[in-house]
């Protein structure tokens, strides 16, 4: 297996889409390679961190979406 | 809890049924994601918000007119509409969201941020604001990725299908996304 395809398994490991084969392999490759095993654990740093972003659209926002939703309702009754 | 067993398919079936506290439920469900995809995409909160409302009104006239086709899971379908909308903004302006390749980056652009919209500063910690800067540092497909495969959820074969690249081009960029935050945040020495 040559570095990119490495480095494109190790991405698919950190986001969960490697099946259970590939992880072991994945595991076996890190517990030999530090560079390798470095760059993983600072890719997932990077990975957590932009998991913890989370935005709130404000309670008027949402308002505005269910007032829609009733008023075509209402027309649809009618 | 009811909402953590009643699936979005059946949440889209009961509201195409009349029961609008389905829609309340798929909202409270997926709001933060697509919202906070469309802020990172767009930068600005107040065009976010319109953008969010717009996106939901279509979603919600696309169910009513019984056009909704079941054809993925809800989630992605929603963002794709988001971003079409995003899209559609930056035609409609004729301009382009910023491609940066982080040079120029200034970390009291950042900090000066944080006090330039009350609400923002009441609802969100500066740690927030920080982490979205870098990614809107991030060149433009780079930062799409991000967006598509933290916030909508999409495997990096659908972000491969919907961006019209290969899946190892979808990953690379990924790659280079977390690689280049983390030379900002070294560079420029971000507290996070």
């Amino acid at each position: 297996m040559n570095r990119d395809s490495t480095i494109s398994n190790l991405i698919r490991y950190i986001y969960h889409e490697t099946d259970m084969r590939e992880s072991e392999a994945i595991r076996r490759m890190l517990a030999m390679d530090e560079e390798l095993r470095e760059e993983y654990h600072e890719m997932r740093r990077m990975s957590k961190m932009l998991d913890r972003l989370v935005y709130n659209p404000s309670p008027t926002s949402v308002n505005i979406i269910l007032n829609h939703s009733r008023k075509l309702g209402k027309l649809e009754a009618v | 809890m009811q909402d953590h067993v009643i699936s979005d398919k059946e949440l889209l079936s009961q509201y195409q049924s009349g029961n609008e506290a389905a829609l309340e439920l798929l909202i409270t469900r997926h709001k933060e994601k697509i919202f906070t995809s469309i802020y990172i995409f767009v930068k600005d909160r107040y065009l976010a918000e319109d953008i969010f409302q717009d996106t939901f009104i279509k979603i919600i006239d696309t169910l009513r007119k019984g056009k909704y086709k079941e054809e993925g899971k809800f989630l992605p379908w929603a963002m794709r509409i988001a971003r079409n909308l995003c899209i559609d903004h930056f035609r409609k302006t004729k301009r382009t969201p910023t491609i940066t390749n982080g040079e120029g980056y200034d970390i009291f652009d950042i900090l000066r941020f944080d006090t330039d919209n009350a609400e923002d500063t009441m609802i969100k910690n500066q740690s927030h604001d920080r982490v979205r800067k870098l990614v809107n540092q991030l060149p433009n497909e780079q930062k799409e990725v991000v967006i598509l495969r933290h916030y909508a959820q999409l495997s990096f074969k659908e972000i491969a299908k919907l961006t019209d690249v290969s899946i190892n081009t979808a990953l690379g960029r990924m790659r280079y996304a977390l690689i280049n935050m983390r030379k900002m945040i070294e560079e420029k020495q971000i507290a996070l």
